[in-house]
């Protein structure tokens, strides 16, 4: 398998006349996190949805561990995808969700025994056979999370994921991501909490109007904006253009 | 307190359109989905305004036959039947009744699952308007759903009544008792759903229980389709044993219909376009019946708000921890994994399931008519084929439509297009050969001839599996191929009937050559029946070869 992970060129992706993506390039090694960073609507997602086989590029290349997307079912194979908004099978218990998972991956029996330690790690287990639409935002996104990992994917793309999650499991999802990485796996995942991004992602890239506008590691990052003290927070904040203002916008607020 | 009304009928229009927008294009910028451009998100949007029209329409013109068929037997009750012109009355009343309480449940449980869907009125909750507002805001939303063929129902049965009866009185009479009709089987559609949603959805456990609740709960979904389909299809003979009960009435048999809904109704208007021909002790029981109705009509009003806003907040289904005895699961193949997962998930619906059902009712259906005939004409089997394969036809958008949403998941896993067509094509045929299985099964229980139901039966299925891959086609390239959620096809009438028509010409051409040919000489009926069906089946399999890559 290509030690290249992931492989962007040139993406663009287009919904009627607005551009949402405007040629992105990235790459990601194995055993790589990758963060994916930016404001609202900058492209995050739909670049996500791509490398997750739900939407087609316009333009540009995108490939999986060497294959090409529109290798689409070889390349699926290899993902695990937690969507930003989990709408599942909702009249599905977890139980029957993750049999259906499993039967379309052609996993055998013996993934029980992931799912039980997935299901135990994650506080699912009392939850198993009540159907998905009673379930609260977090576990929802917690059976989206087991899903994603039940075959053990080399690749995670993970959008927003920690959203919803509460502390226990959001600690449990941010070491099974390190731990993935550390034996070789590669994580692509998208999120607006710097502090998380600062503190496991090997490299971040900062999208801003469907453009990369800054890509590194945090420390190259901060050379970016000649600031060895900022924060990912202050370089984001930087290289998207949003800090200018910032402070009257605030002050402004606070008036009246 | 009319500007208020005014207010929230304002407020619920807004309302009504997210349900409509939702309902049928199951769209929600930023979810799974891709996102879309305004002009294109505009467009969609008056199209499902115009949908919405056209399904109004075609539901207010059957209300509209409905209202007026049961006037027509008027002469032939009176004049035909020499029947008591008070009897008369309840008979045509009491016939209106029934089939508008079942036709509205029936739209009752497309709507009802609509607001489970898209959540409707979860924000209203968070806006500074009382809970009471937000009941009736509710309410409102929701008879807006049916507004046109409702108000024609209200008018046009209480008009031709009075000009027929040539009563002001038993107009207003007619409205009276149409306004309850319109109350009693919205209510039951509501409760029924939300004992259906709280009890059989919601709440934890895998049990068998739940299972056969599950099943049992799809029969009542299809108790109304069924009601209307008697009612259109045995008019006549219905109407025609109504009025012979009728006409030969014991007083304390008179007295117990005074008091059993639809008829208590009738004898309502009766009394009110002829109080002297009713006797003083029936008349006293029908003040107290009606009482009792309006009473009843109050109270099923005011529940009608409450729960169609927990419905639609999703109220009604909460999450319950259980003791689950293992976290064992059973992986499948891709294929029987779709058909198990398309099973489960449409049996949850109560909209999915009772299309689910449909092959089984026409089953229930030729059954019944099959111990009045004394032999099986070649008509009644191509009749029975015809109906069954159309109804299964109607199985397969169900089972593409029901994911909704989440298709836009199914779609990151590694599935093959042509994996989801086979499954899908097979569960549909699978509810078509059932139903032929089972016909064939009291053929020989009647010992009858079953040979042309069972031969052509047979092949048939190869023709409506050929139908239901057409179908799958156009449906796998209009919506997965441009990655959109299918949304609910049945209310989305004109997608739905294009989809429908090249499935029903596929299944309708052997049978017509057929009905060409003759069956004088069966087995040579047969060779060409077979023939073609096997020829329709390669040539759509092939077509599904090349247009479906993977």
């Amino acid at each position: 398998m290509s030690e290249l992970a992931v492989n962007v060129d040139g993406l663009c992706v287009m919904y009627g006349s607005t551009k949402a993506v405007d040629g992105l390039s990235f790459k990601i090694k194995r055993g790589e996190i990758y963060g994916l960073l930016g404001p609202n609507g900058a492209g995050k997602s739909s670049t996500l949805k791509v490398l997750a086989g739900i939407l087609e590029p316009t333009y540009g290349k995108v490939e999986v561990f060497g294959k090409p997307i529109s290798d689409e079912i070889e390349v699926k194979k290899l993902i695990g995808y937690v969507p930003e908004e989990t709408i599942l099978l909702e009249s599905l218990s977890p139980r029957e969700f993750f049999e259906f998972i499993a039967s379309v991956r052609g996993l055998d029996r013996d993934v029980n025994l992931r799912l039980h330690k997935l299901v135990s790690a994650f506080e699912l287990t009392e939850y198993f056979d009540t159907p998905i639409a009673t379930l609260s935002m977090g576990t929802k996104r917690k059976v989206s999370v087991i899903a994603a990992l039940l075959h053990e994917p080399p690749l995670l793309i993970l959008d927003e994921p920690l959203i919803g999650l509460d502390a226990r499991s959001s600690r449990i999802l941010k070491e099974l991501i390190v731990r993935h990485a550390n034996r070789g796996g590669a994580i692509v995942f998208s999120t607006h909490i710097m502090e998380v991004a600062e503190k496991i992602c090997h490299r971040v890239g900062i999208i801003n109007k469907g453009k990369l506008v800054g890509e590194g590691t945090v420390g190259e990052l901060r050379q970016l904006i000649r600031s060895a003290e900022s924060s990912l927070e202050d370089v984001f904040l930087k290289v998207t253009q949003q800090e200018a203002g910032i402070r009257d916008l605030i002050a402004a607020l606070g008036e009246g | 307190m009319t500007k208020k009304f005014l207010e929230l009928w304002k407020v619920s229009s807004i309302v009504y359109r997210e349900i409509c927008f939702q309902s049928l294009f199951s769209l929600r910028l930023g979810a799974t989905l891709p996102r879309m451009d305004n002009e294109k998100i505009g467009k969609m949007a008056r199209q499902t305004e115009m949908n919405m029209l056209i399904s109004k329409i075609i539901v207010t013109i059957f209300v509209a036959f409905l209202a007026v068929m049961p006037l027509g037997y008027w002469s032939y009750f009176v004049w035909g039947l020499k029947l008591a012109e008070e009897l008369a009355i309840v008979g045509c009343v009491s016939v209106f009744m029934a089939s508008l309480f079942f036709l509205l449940v029936m739209l009752g449980l497309q709507a009802v699952t609509s607001l489970v869907a898209t959540k409707a009125f979860e924000f209203l909750s968070s806006l500074p308007i009382s809970r009471k507002d937000v009941s009736k805001i509710a309410l409102l939303s929701f008879l807006r759903i049916f507004d046109i063929p409702l108000i024609t129902s209200l008018i046009v049965f209480p008009v031709a009544f009075s000009v027929v009866v040539n009563s002001f009185f038993g107009g207003l009479a007619a409205l009276f008792v149409v306004t309850l009709t319109v109350i009693f089987a919205l209510a039951l559609t509501i409760g029924l759903a939300k004992l259906f949603y709280s009890k059989i959805v919601g709440g934890g456990g895998s049990s068998k229980y739940k299972t056969v609740m599950r099943f049992i709960y799809m029969l009542i979904w299809v108790f109304p389709s069924l009601g209307i389909y008697l009612i259109m299809n045995f008019a006549t003979q219905i109407l025609q044993a109504l009025a012979h009960s009728l006409a030969q009435l014991s007083a304390a048999y008179s007295f117990t219909l005074t008091l059993v809904y639809p008829f208590s109704l009738g004898f309502t208007v009766a009394f009110a376009v002829l109080p002297h021909k009713i006797n003083p002790v029936t008349a006293v029981v029908l003040i107290f019946s009606t009482t009792l109705h309006a009473i009843l009509g109050y109270f099923g009003l005011n529940y009608l708000g409450l729960a169609i806003k927990r419905i639609g907040s999703s109220g009604i289904i909460v999450a319950s921890k259980t003791f689950v005895k293992d976290l064992f699961i059973r992986p499948r193949s891709a294929f029987l994994g779709l058909i198990i997962k398309d099973l489960r998930v449409a049996s949850r619906s109560p909209s999915y399931a009772s299309i689910l059902m449909l092959p089984a009712l026409q089953t229930v259906i030729s059954v019944l008519s099959l111990l009045s005939l004394s032999n099986i004409s070649s008509e009644f089997v191509l009749g029975f084929l015809a109906g069954v394969s159309l109804l299964a036809l109607m199985v397969t958008p169900m089972l593409f439509s029901a994911e909704t949403l989440a298709s836009a998941y199914t779609r990151s896993l590694p599935l093959k297009r042509r994996t989801v067509v086979a499954a899908k094509t097979f569960l549909s045929t699978l509810t078509y050969v059932g139903c032929v299985i089972v016909l064939t099964v009291v053929l020989l229980y009647l010992r009858r001839e079953l040979v042309h139901i069972t031969s052509f039966g047979m092949m048939q299925a190869v023709s409506v599996a050929a139908g239901c891959m057409i179908e799958l086609l156009l449906l796998v390239r209009k919506f997965w191929n441009v990655k959109l959620a299918p949304s609910s096809l049945y209310t989305n009438l004109s997608t739905f009937i294009m989809v429908l028509i090249p499935g029903i010409i596929l299944c309708l051409t052997p049978m017509l050559a057929c009905f060409i040919i003759g069956f004088s000489n069966v087995l040579h009926t047969l060779a060409i029946f077979s023939a073609i069906a096997f020829t329709e089946f390669g040539a759509v399999a092939a077509l599904v070869g090349v247009l479906i890559k993977n």
